[in-house]
């Protein structure tokens, strides 16, 4: 017994003494994949762009004159929370939508951080607005009518 | 190494010779199913075996209560087992760095027969062994592997099916749980005269973690048989069927960080996949000493993936079913087009591989040498569609290409025993294979039509391996070397998005290894070693470089793994004098580093290469009133990995590349059997804190894994004592 308390004991210091030697062999790789965009903060609350370098060394800092790139340029994409959802859009009490913060469902928005729910969600050609996630059309109050099978939000009028 | 080929065979015939003019008389017949094992279940196997070995026991198995075969191989020293997609059913296996896309590098066995849709052209684990059919687990990953084939890199897994019993057996079983999980299990064998059955049968569905739906079904029957005074046979007939949702792309970055429960993306994506075995193991005694065993065997893989085209940007002029992510930002949405592809594959194996086992002695030298021969033939069909809905089941043919292989190996070893203490095992292999593959249509510029391209190729060598043990079947020490070899891969030979067809090299390595092992009776077990892979040349997943998909792969060059790896098994219960309680505390580690060796990324680690694996298990039983309680804590830790060659760190906007960071996972299981009725109550909690991380980058953005699942079952067994 005593000799397999050891023998217990002798491996959980080997083991130690390994993931500690693991731990500090870490290589530096390469810290982010070239050209790739990583959204930042603006001064004014918008969303910006960062763009990392050719070398994959770090990302630049963030552009705030960028409009994202895609926004509202997709008008023959037929986005299934969109294409279900009536085309009248005036359902949106705009009195409602006034303020920075704690937008409620279906206000634009331009960052998640604006929203009551916490999303803010592309919705092609009816703009980019405060949504919640849901699982069921149960969890998505009026306006939305339904929860977007595939982009699991609830959809906007 | 031409000596070492003319002597073995030579040394071969000389023993065999010898064993079978000294015994003449025929050994007592054995209560045993004719079967192919690797390890074996005699105590002083393990030392018998020169290298490495784990032995994951069917005590193991009812203990964990696993969801799939995945569970129980992350449990062995070395293994890097990933979570699958598509409800569990594939399996992303890595021994030792080495890349676990779809098991590739590990020759997967059941009852010694491969598993992969092509053992030499495409070596892929597109079907989950099946853990509900499994009464054990062999592994080998030193030079014991030499007696394998054809993919020997990584080392060999044989699952060991259920086996026909000697007397009447039943089992029904119903489990139930989260996410419509539903499984129903019947089993039942029993002995005719001297012919004993088993036939196996269940089902399972379930809505998946991410709404990708599957339904399985899968049936087994064994029989074995009297051949002769001398002679056995078994027979085994086995079907398994897929239908599941199942998609490629994963979500972006953007998408896993709002929501990581986030169902498919594509959820008209879907598998159908089919696989048919049939084997014969028979085995013919030869005198005390010697055993012929003969493997016949066949098998075929029949599957369909039906995959949604995508584009991650939006293309003008092309329709869009729907659109995933957040398209205000670059490369931030997924645009899935209102057509599909549709892989249409079709495999088929046939072999047959006489072993033959005799033992003799040479002076003072004991010899237990194995030698044996396989001829194997495999083809591939491989159609792809392009169809004009998402769900489509047909389209426009727009690549057909066909594949064959005729191969050949033969092997022997010889397991020397100079002293009680001392075995020393050499063994060498010999591999051939002839590839022919024709590509029959492709599109050109004036349209898609029908060609003849054929393309040949011959690929091969000789494989030697030495191993060495030295000690008592307590404690002994073990090292040895051997040359891992992978066959030329048929690459991805139509690509998804069309283009052209393509083969990488034969993968071939030098790999080492040096360990120990102790065992005190049945109160603990504890083996260390230490493992060197020296590749030559290995192809590994470019991590989406340069715009294509991260699972295509290319040839690396040298690469160099190392690490350190072992086990460890407390009986507790029985060292702290707990009376009726059992308590037994595992352990299982592994700290490897496997880095590219030269060109661009040299110094870099290995995509999906965690430096530390540790698996820690706790499992108690206690007999309780008129059944016996018993359950098993397991936590599981994975240290972080890189998913490209670069080892970049950021997770880029596709999610495709980036650190996967450190994982923890706990598992819980109880049990209560009921011994007069034979019902046994089961819980299990997989993942129980939910803690849901990126499994996978591969093939095309995150897949997650750690999602809770919760399962209660009722099983009722019976069986009849002995006649």
């Amino acid at each position: 017994m005593q000799a397999s308390v050891k023998g217990v004991a002798s491996m959980a210091i080997l083991i130690t003494i390994v993931v500690s030697a693991s731990g500090a062999c870490t290589p530096d790789g390469r810290a982010c994949s070239p050209g790739d965009p990583l959204p930042c903060s603006c001064a004014d609350g918008h969303v910006g762009v960062q763009t990392c370098d050719s070398l994959g060394g770090a990302y630049g800092p963030c552009d705030c004159t960028a409009d994202g790139g895609a926004s509202n340029s997709d008008a023959a994409v037929s986005d299934a929370a969109s294409a279900d959802a009536s085309p009248d859009a005036s359902t949106t009490d705009a009195g409602l939508c006034v303020g920075m913060t704690n937008l409620p469902l279906s206000c634009p928005c331009t960052d998640a951080s604006q929203c009551a729910d916490g999303v803010c969600h592309d919705y092609g050609a009816k703009g980019v607005r405060c949504t919640k996630h849901c699982t069921q059309t149960s969890d998505c109050p009026p306006p939305s009518t339904k929860c977007s099978p595939m982009s699991m939000v609830c959809n906007t009028p | 190494m031409k000596r070492i080929a003319v002597l073995l065979p030579a040394s071969v015939l000389l023993v065999a010779t010898r064993a079978l003019a000294q015994d003449p008389a025929p050994a007592p017949k054995k209560e045993e199913t004719p079967e192919v094992r690797v390890i074996g279940d005699k105590a002083d196997s393990l030392q018998k075996i020169p290298g490495s070995g784990t032995l994951i026991t069917h005590k193991e198995i009812e203990r964990a209560q696993p969801q799939n075969a995945a569970e129980m191989l992350r449990r062995v020293p070395g293994f890097n087992v990933s979570e699958q997609q598509g409800g569990g059913l594939r399996l992303d296996l890595g021994v030792h760095g080495l890349d676990p896309g779809r098991a590739r590098n590990v020759l997967i066995l059941e009852d010694g027969i491969p598993m992969a849709i092509n053992p030499y052209s495409e070596a892929d684990m597109y079907t989950m062994p099946q853990i509900e059919r499994m009464r054990g687990i062999e592994v080998v990953k030193g030079s014991g592997s030499v007696l394998f084939g054809p993919q020997t890199i990584g080392g060999v897994v044989n699952f060991l099916t259920l086996a026909p019993p000697s007397s009447e057996m039943s089992a029904v079983e119903l489990d139930g749980g989260q996410r419509g999980f539903l499984k129903v299990l019947a089993l039942h064998g029993d002995s005719v005269g001297s012919a004993r059955y088993i036939v196996q049968a269940f089902h399972t569905k379930g809505d998946g973690f991410r709404d990708e739906s599957f339904n399985t079904t899968d049936v087994m029957g064994k029989v074995a048989f009297e051949t002769g005074a001398n002679g056995e046979a078994t027979v085994k007939l086995a079907f398994h069927d897929d239908a599941t949702r199942s998609d490629d792309v994963g979500l972006t970055r953007e998408m896993f960080k709002a929501n990581r429960e986030q169902g498919t993306l594509a959820p008209a994506d879907h598998i159908d996949q089919q696989r048919y075995d049939a084997s014969l193991t028979h085995e013919q005694r030869i005198g005390s000493r010697t055993v012929l065993k003969t493997l016949l065997y066949a098998y075929e893989t029949k599957r369909i993936w039906n995959r949604e085209d995508y584009d991650r940007a939006n293309v003008p002029g092309v329709s869009y079913d729907h659109v995933a992510g957040d398209t205000a930002f670059p490369n931030g949405g997924i645009y899935f087009r209102s057509t599909n592809t549709i892989l249409d594959r079709n495999y088929d194996v046939a072999a047959i591989e006489p072993k033959l086992q005799t033992r003799g002695e040479t002076g003072d030298v004991g010899h237990t040498l194995d030698v044996g021969t396989r001829v194997l033939t495999e083809t591939a069909h491989y159609r792809q569609l392009s169809g004009d809905t998402p769900s489509a089941q047909t389209g426009t043919l727009d690549y057909e290409f066909e594949h064959h292989t005729y191969a050949f190996a033969a092997y022997a070893q010889d397991r020397l025993k100079f002293r009680d203490w001392l075995l020393v095992t050499p063994g060498i292999r010999y591999e051939y294979a002839d590839l022919q593959s024709t590509l029959l249509r492709q599109p050109g510029a004036t349209g898609t039509t029908n060609v003849n391209v054929p393309s040949n190729g011959t690929a091969g060598g000789l494989i030697p391996g030495v191993g060495m043990t030295a000690g008592t079947p307590e404690l002994h020490a073990f090292g040895g070397m051997f040359v891992g070899y992978a066959p030329p891969r048929i690459t991805t030979p139509i690509n998804p998005k069309g283009g052209a067809v393509g083969q990488l090299d034969s993968e071939k390595s030098i790999n080492y290894e040096i360990g120990a092992r102790f065992t005190k009776r049945k109160k603990f077990h504890a083996e260390l070693s230490g493992f060197l892979l020296d590749f030559s040349a290995q192809n590994v997943q470019t991590g989406a470089v340069g715009g294509a998909s991260s699972l295509a792969l290319f040839n690396a060059g040298a690469t160099r793994h190392y690490g350190v790896e072992g086990e460890a098994r407390l009986d507790l219960g029985n060292l702290l004098s707990l009376g009726g309680t059992a308590l037994e505390l595992g352990e299982r580690f592994t700290f490897a580093r496997a880095v590219f060796a030269q060109g661009t990324y040299k110094g870099n680690i290995l995509p999906y290469s965690p430096s530390a694996v540790l698996v820690t298990t706790l499992a108690a039983g206690h007999a309780l009133g008129p059944g016996n309680i018993g359950g098993e804590l397991g936590w599981f830790y994975q240290s972080e990995e890189f998913t490209d060659p670069n080892d970049t760190r950021a997770e880029d906007v596709t999610g495709r590349t980036g650190v996967i960071g450190a994982r923890h996972v706990f598992d819980l299981s109880a049990r209560y059997k009921h011994t007069r009725s034979g019902l046994t109550l089961k819980l299990s909690a997989k993942s129980f804190t939910n803690d849901i991380y990126v499994a996978e980058r591969m093939p095309e953005g995150i897949h997650a894994g750690g999602f809770r699942q919760i399962i209660l079952g009722l099983r009722w067994d019976q069986v009849s004592g002995p006649p």
